[in-house]
This record gives C-alpha cells, sequence and structure tokens, in this order.
C-alpha cells in the first residue's frame, strides 16, 4: 500500500472504504491524485476502479445501499464531512461518462447547462461556451450550428461535447470514467490526444480498462485488485518495473 | 436560499400525493357516511337478499337482490361476447397478422376503445332495440340480452389489448421451438403462447368483468329498468348502476331511499375494488410470465 | 396427419372470423351513427340553440358546456396529476406513504364513475356549496382524469434514460432543477399524449356530471363556473330518455352523437399522430 505526499496533493482519498449492502467494494484506498497530471485507474473488471471515481464527486451516494467511511479531500475539504453541500460539489468536479450522455437539447445549451442552473447572464455563458468548446476541440467543428440538437454530432464528437459541457463549470479535476470504451480508433485518438492538452488546464483522473491507453497518456497510474488499490506510481516506472506480483501479471495480461 | 426552493418544490410533490390519498379515502368515506345509516331500517342479510326493490312504496322494500342479478346478468352476459371475441381478436394481432395488417388493425380496436358509453347506449335503444323486436318478436327491445350485446363489445378492446399485451411478452424462441419441432401455427398459440401468457389474458377477463359491472350509461339506456329478477333473456332487467344513476335525481336528499341508493354504492365499490384486487395479486406477480 | 392441417385450417380461419366481426361491428355502429346523424349536421345546428323543447334548433349550448367542463376539468387534474408523478418517481421514500399513494391512484382508476358522480354531489354541490354547476361538474371529472394523468406521467418519467440523470447531477444541478430542466422536457411528449387522451375520455363522460354539472336546457349561455350547464354526453341521454316527441329527438340525438364522436375521435388522432411523431423524433 502507498501512502500520499499530502503536501503536494489537494485532493486525495483516505483509508476509504466502501460497501453496496454488504459487499465491501473498496478496502482502504489511499489514493492521490496530483495537481495538473493525468492519473490512470486500472484493474480487471469488479475491482473496483470506477466506484473510486465515483467516490470524488459522490455519485455512489445515488444507490441507496451504498455505505462509505475514511476521507475524500478537495482542497483541504472532505467532501463527505456532514452537512457539504454535494451540488456544489459536483459543480467543482467533473465527469463525462462511458457513454456519451449529451441532453435532448442544442449544442450551446449543452454546455450552458451547468451555467444556466447557477443562474449566469447570457454575455458570461457566451463566453464560457466558446472557450469550453475551444478547449475541447470542438469549436470549429460546430460553431455554426451552436443551436442544432446536440444528436446531430457523431459519436466522438458528442463525447467531446460532454468533455466541453463538464470544462463549462471550470473544475478542480475532471473524472473520466471509460470515456473511449463506446467509441471508434479515430475518435479515441483524438480524445487521449485531447487529454495529453487538458491536463495543462485541469487535473484527470481517468478510469480505462485498456492498459495501453494508460500507458500512453497517463502520469501516474494506479492499479486496483478486489476493491484494493494494489500499486501506484509514476506511469512509466510502474510498467516497466511493477513492485508487486499481482501488478505485473495484470500488465501482462495474465487476467483481465 | 438553494434549499428552500428544493423543499418548496418537493412538498408541493408530497402534498400532490396526498391529495390522491385524500380523494380516495373521501370517496370512500362519504359512501359509508350515506350509506351506512339504512342498517337501521333494513339488516344487512334483508338488504343483499330480498328480492323486492320498492323504495318509493309505503312501506318501502329496500332488497337489492334484483338489482344484483340484473348486474351480474348483463355482466356476464357481456362476458360470454365478449371474451370469444377479445382473446381471439387479441391472438389474431399477436400471431396471425402481418405487419401491415397489425398496424391498421389496432388503432382501429384502440378506437373502438374511445367510444364514449352514452353512444353506446343511444345505438342500443335506436337501433338494435327496434332490430331484436323485429328479428324476435318479443315485446320490448329494452332488456338483459340487448345490454349484454351492447356491453359485450364495450368491453372487447379491453380484453383484447391487455391479452395482446401479454401474448406479445411470451419471448419469440418459445414459438420458434415449438415450430422447429414440426407443430403447426395452431398448436403452437394454443399449446404454448396462450398458456405462457395465461395469467395475463386471464387477468384481462377479470378486468373486463369489473368494468362492465361498474358501467352505468350503457344499461340505463338499454336495459329496460324493470327491478326483477328475469326469467327469460328478453326481459328487462335493473343493474345495480342504473338503480343509482335513474333514481338519485328524483330522491330526497337524506332520506331512506336516498341511504338506500348510497348502500347500493357501497356494494358496488367492494365488488369492483375486490375485481381490481383479485387482478394485481393473482394475476402480476412477477413470476408468472415464464 | 390430416386431421392436424383440418385443425389449422379451421382454427386459423376463425380467427380471421373473429376479427372480422370486431371489425365489422365497428363499420356498422359508425355506419349506423353516421348515416343517421350527419344529416342533422349543419351550421345552425351546430351554433343555436335548442327551441321549442328540445324538438328544434341546435346544440350550441352543449357544445359550449363540454368544452368548459373539459377544459377546467384537465386544468385541476393536470398539475395535480404530474405533482404526484414526479412523487411517485423521483421523490417517493417512505415506504407505507408510496403503497398508500399508489393503491389510491389504482383504486381510482376503477371506481365506476357513478360513484365519482355521487361522491361531487355530496361534497362540491353540497358541502362545499358550489350546487349544480360547471365547477362541480369540473371538479368531479378531474378526479375521475386524475390517475389516468398520474399513470401516464409518470411512465413518461421513466422512460427518461437514466442517462440524463447522472449527467445533470454531475454538472452540479439539484434534484428539483434536474426534474425542471432536463426530465420534464424530455418526457413532455408522453405526459402530453397522456393529457390529450384523458381530455378524451373527460368529453365523453356522463355519469360524473349527471347530479354534478348537467341540466337538460339551459335559457342562456353559462356566464360563471357557477352556472348550470348543458353537456353532449348528457344531452344525448336526455334527448332518448326524457321529453315526450320522440319522432323529432331521436334524429337530434344521432346528431349530437355524430358530433360528440367527431371532438373525441378527432382528439384521439391527434394524440396517436403526436405519438407517432415524436417516437420518429426520437434520438436516443
Amino acid at each position: 500500500m502507498v501512502k500520499p505526499h499530502y503536501s503536494t496533493t489537494h485532493i486525495c482519498t483516505d483509508n476509504v472504504n466502501l460497501w453496496f449492502g454488504n459487499k465491501h467494494v473498496l478496502k482502504n484506498v489511499n489514493l492521490p491524485v496530483y495537481d495538473k497530471k493525468v492519473t490512470a485507474l486500472i484493474g480487471p473488471s469488479g475491482c473496483g476502479k470506477s466506484t473510486l471515481l465515483r467516490c470524488f464527486n459522490r455519485m455512489n451516494d445515488l444507490i441507496s445501499t451504498c455505505r462509505i467511511t475514511g476521507k475524500v479531500t478537495l482542497h483541504t475539504q472532505d467532501i463527505y464531512a456532514p452537512h457539504t453541500d454535494v451540488t456544489t460539489v459536483r459543480t467543482k468536479v467533473g465527469m463525462v461518462f462511458q457513454s456519451p450522455n449529451p441532453f435532448p437539447k442544442s449544442i450551446y445549451n449543452n454546455i450552458a447547462y451547468g451555467l444556466h442552473i447557477r443562474g449566469e447572464k447570457k454575455p458570461k455563458v457566451e463566453q464560457i461556451v466558446e472557450k469550453s468548446l475551444r478547449d475541447a476541440w470542438l469549436w470549429d467543428e460546430v460553431k455554426d450550428r451552436l443551436k442544432q440538437s446536440a444528436f446531430s454530432l457523431s459519436g466522438g464528437q458528442q463525447q467531446r461535447l460532454c468533455i466541453a459541457r463538464a470544462l463549462a463549470n471550470n473544475p478542480d479535476i475532471l473524472l473520466l470514467d471509460e470515456p473511449t470504451s463506446a467509441l471508434d480508433p479515430q475518435s479515441t485518438a483524438k480524445i487521449e490526444e485531447l487529454c495529453l492538452e487538458l491536463k495543462n488546464k485541469v487535473t484527470i483522473l481517468i478510469v480505462t480498462h485498456n492498459i495501453a491507453q494508460a500507458g500512453r497518456i497517463s502520469d501516474y497510474t494506479a492499479f486496483m485488485y478486489l476493491g484494493e488499490m494494489v500499486e501506484f506510481g509514476e506511469t512509466r516506472k510502474m510498467f516497466t518495473v511493477p513492485k508487486d506480483k499481482r501488478t505485473e501479471a495484470y500488465l501482462n495480461g495474465v487476467f483481465g | 436560499m438553494k434549499n428552500i426552493r428544493e423543499t418548496t418544490f418537493k412538498s408541493l410533490t408530497y402534498v400532490s400525493a396526498l391529495f390522491t390519498i385524500i380523494f380516495l379515502f373521501g370517496i370512500i368515506g362519504s359512501l359509508f357516511l350515506e350509506g351506512l345509516p339504512l342498517i337501521k331500517l333494513v339488516t344487512f342479510k334483508t338488504f343483499i337478499l330480498n328480492p323486492s326493490w320498492h323504495p318509493t312504496s309505503y312501506p318501502a322494500d329496500f332488497g337489492i337482490l334484483s338489482l344484483i342479478a340484473g348486474s351480474l346478468i348483463v355482466t356476464m352476459g357481456a362476458l360470454i361476447l365478449a371474451i370469444p371475441l377479445g382473446i381471439g381478436s387479441a391472438i389474431y394481432i399477436s400471431e396471425i397478422a402481418g405487419n401491415k395488417t397489425r398496424e391498421i388493425i389496432k388503432p382501429i380496436i384502440e378506437l373502438l376503445a374511445g367510444i364514449p358509453s352514452v353512444v353506446y347506449g343511444l345505438f342500443g335503444m335506436a337501433f338494435l332495440s327496434p332490430f331484436l323486436i323485429r328479428v324476435f318478436g318479443i315485446p320490448t327491445g329494452l332488456n338483459a340480452f340487448s345490454a349484454s350485446i351492447i356491453l359485450g363489445i364495450m368491453v372487447v378492446p379491453i380484453i383484447s389489448s391487455m391479452s395482446e399485451d401479454a401474448l406479445s411478452t411470451v419471448p419469440r424462441q418459445l414459438r420458434e421451438a415449438s415450430l422447429a419441432l414440426g407443430a403447426t401455427r395452431w398448436e403452437t398459440i394454443m399449446r404454448v403462447v396462450l398458456p405462457a401468457a395465461k395469467s395475463g389474458v386471464i387477468g384481462s377477463v377479470v378486468l373486463g368483468f369489473g368494468r362492465a359491472i361498474g358501467e352505468t350509461m350503457v344499461v340505463i339506456m338499454v336495459a329496460g329498468g324493470a327491478a326483477q329478477i328475469p326469467t327469460s333473456i328478453f326481459q328487462p332487467v335493473r343493474p345495480m348502476t342504473a338503480a343509482v344513476a335513474a333514481e338519485m335525481g328524483e330522491t330526497v336528499f337524506g332520506s331512506p331511499h336516498f341511504h338506500a341508493l348510497y348502500a347500493i354504492a357501497i356494494v358496488l365499490f367492494i365488488i369492483t375494488f375486490a375485481t381490481n384486487l383479485i387482478t394485481e395479486v393473482v394475476f402480476f406477480r412477477k413470476g408468472d410470465l415464464k | 396427419m390430416k386431421r392436424r392441417e383440418w385443425e389449422e385450417f379451421l382454427g386459423v380461419n376463425l380467427l380471421r372470423l373473429v376479427i372480422g366481426i370486431t371489425v365489422a361491428f365497428l363499420i356498422l355502429f359508425l355506419f349506423v351513427i353516421f348515416s343517421k346523424g350527419a344529416p342533422m349536421i349543419s351550421w345552425s345546428f351546430l351554433t343555436e340553440s335548442p327551441r321549442k323543447y328540445m324538438t328544434e334548433g341546435g346544440i350550441f349550448p352543449a357544445i359550449v358546456g363540454t368544452f368548459w367542463l373539459t377544459i377546467l376539468s384537465i386544468a385541476f387534474s393536470l398539475p395535480l396529476g404530474i405533482f404526484t408523478a414526479i412523487y411517485l418517481s423521483c421523490y417517493a421514500r417512505a415506504a407505507w406513504f408510496v403503497r398508500i399513494t399508489r393503491l389510491s391512484v389504482r383504486t381510482l382508476a376503477g371506481v365506476p364513475s357513478i360513484i365519482f358522480g355521487l361522491f361531487g354531489r355530496m361534497v362540491f354541490v353540497h358541502l362545499f356549496g358550489f350546487g349544480i354547476s360547471i365547477l362541480s361538474g369540473a371538479l368531479t371529472l378531474g378526479i375521475l382524469a386524475l390517475p389516468m394523468i398520474i399513470n401516464s406521467s409518470e411512465e413518461a418519467i421513466r422512460g427518461v434514460p437514466k442517462d440524463f440523470w447522472e449527467a445533470s447531477l454531475a454538472l452540479g444541478a439539484t434534484q428539483r432543477q434536474t426534474i425542471l430542466r432536463v426530465i420534464l422536457p424530455t418526457a413532455l411528449p408522453n405526459i402530453l399524449t397522456g393529457v390529450i387522451i384523458s381530455i378524451g375520455r373527460v368529453a365523453g363522460e356522463t355519469a360524473p356530471i349527471l347530479f354534478t354539472a348537467a341540466t337538460f336546457y339551459t335559457r342562456q349561455m353559462p356566464s360563471s363556473a357557477m352556472d348550470e350547464v348543458m353537456a353532449l354526453p348528457y344531452h344525448i341521454y336526455a334527448l332518448m330518455t326524457e321529453g315526450a316527441h320522440a319522432s323529432k329527438q331521436v334524429p337530434i340525438a344521432y346528431g349530437t352523437a355524430v358530433v360528440l364522436l367527431l371532438v373525441v375521435l378527432s382528439i384521439s388522432a391527434i394524440a396517436i399522430i403526436i405519438r407517432y411523431h415524436m417516437r420518429r423524433k426520437r434520438t436516443w
């Protein structure tokens, strides 16, 4: 087990345990998420990586049998502390899901959604929408059709739209839950490139079942197995000289 | 503050749900409030079993056996017509019809379901009744027989659409397996598909029963209105709903007759409530459709 | 072998016969009503009031009455129904309260329409003192329509993909905002279809308005919600069961039936068309 360096980490989990009913899904997880870097969560299916991801914006709260102990810290604030305003937490944490899920609204209104609900004024909204679309590498493709339905975009474009939508809230951290698993190779490559560019602007935590993808884009990787964080380290070091036997087995494709 | 708007909105939804409960219990309460006082005049047993309904004579008779008989005869008659037509239509739509035919026939049946009951009543009174008089040579065309026919047609769409839903839920693999073993279409329907959809189909019949026994306008216009237990199907009858609807207008508020009509309404409510309960508990348990 | 083939032949054709009878009845029914009623339809029939004790004249007041009764009853039950549906699909927590609510909705859906009339008479006409009026009738019809609107709205809301919920909440929206900005707009076409179908039902109901709103003959148009009113379904009933001039009244009844059928059927048609278009436009 790895202990994080708290001094350089503003985002981390501290001894987090999580149960769905009687099932102990996360066991004593200590994950540091370093600022303006890409951290990947890898592991076989069922290891708890998506569940861990969802701890960071309390989306696990939506499951009624969920019970959690430990701390999840976002800039010195434990987001699981009692009386925490969950909706505020979620505006600071952006999430992109496995399958693109734009709203049945126009492209513009999709991006502006997070701003509209906070009552932002039109000039500022327009400004932020353009910036978000530029950051997500989508502006040139949609700037002439912002009023069109989001469903008129291709799958890859829709996913970039969802990234832009999350970026519009100016989050501290962007959570990506297997964002390319539903996309074709070309769109996947584009989004991977986008991540490398985005990390300069926002911290990224990405769950992926594709080891090669983690190798391509992440600075740090955490390997999870059966609910435990088995190993954590710099991606290049971990992939070449893994410290744990289980990590080595997974990286070599012994189990998926 | 954001929280106030959240709680207000949430409370509004709770209050709305509460209103639904209030309405139901209000209805039940009002029925019992005005119906139970009859117990001072007539025992429960007499009320149900006495065939003599003469609420306006002196002394008055408050026995509803003839009314119950009227309701049951007309409803059963309706089901005799509606079950074969309804289930048959459902099987045809689900198993025999081609896609294009299905697209035409389904809306037609839905259309039948949308016709207001009073128009059915008009048809019964002004067309069917004289027709029956001519064909059968009976004195009146407003009787149990004609009411059964009209009511039966009304119930067909209910049985048909619910049965068709049940049939369509039967997995395709079952039919394929049967046909692959050399069974004919008819055999597949009778031996595999229909039994698999059994609970939904029977449920639709029970529901149809509930709908027919609660129907007012058709029976008040077509069943004839004589509060007697009939000896032939061509005699007029007065089902419970017809009695309540026809006599309420002429009753003094708070009189024994008034309470008696509410007492009939209690019986009606209990019957339809029990019917719905049976449908849900018995026929919609999850395991049944496998 | 022969016997099974025969069975198949008879069986399938029996089914064809059955569907044929059903469709034939509908055709006969519509033919009778329209052939006897359509000749009555004229501009004056639709726009004039009845004269000479219902033996002459038109049915305009009944059209107006049905219109107001329907509009007001839906105005009453629509907000109540949608909010209850939102409760059932989004906020339901305490198991006992949810169960009683669902039980109430299901039971109300099965109550015979005459019992609504009795309730309306006791509570709206007498207890609240509204008397026999559009208001009493509309409230009674509203309660009748409530379970339909609740059921179709709840189904519509549950039909919205979970993805939309997740996406909205993950962007920091509250439950209320998600419902108002994403869920309801997405569910709107199906909610609308349910409402339209309820309108069609309500317009054709007679029993609930027998003792709460309807009257055979009013001297003038209703001027307020507290007036008695004529209504199309009640008019048919009254023409056939009251009054002394059957030869004149029966044709008027047929004509009224045609008007009522056209109203109800076109409402159903609108609902079906909307549902069809919305399904085609749907992109998820």
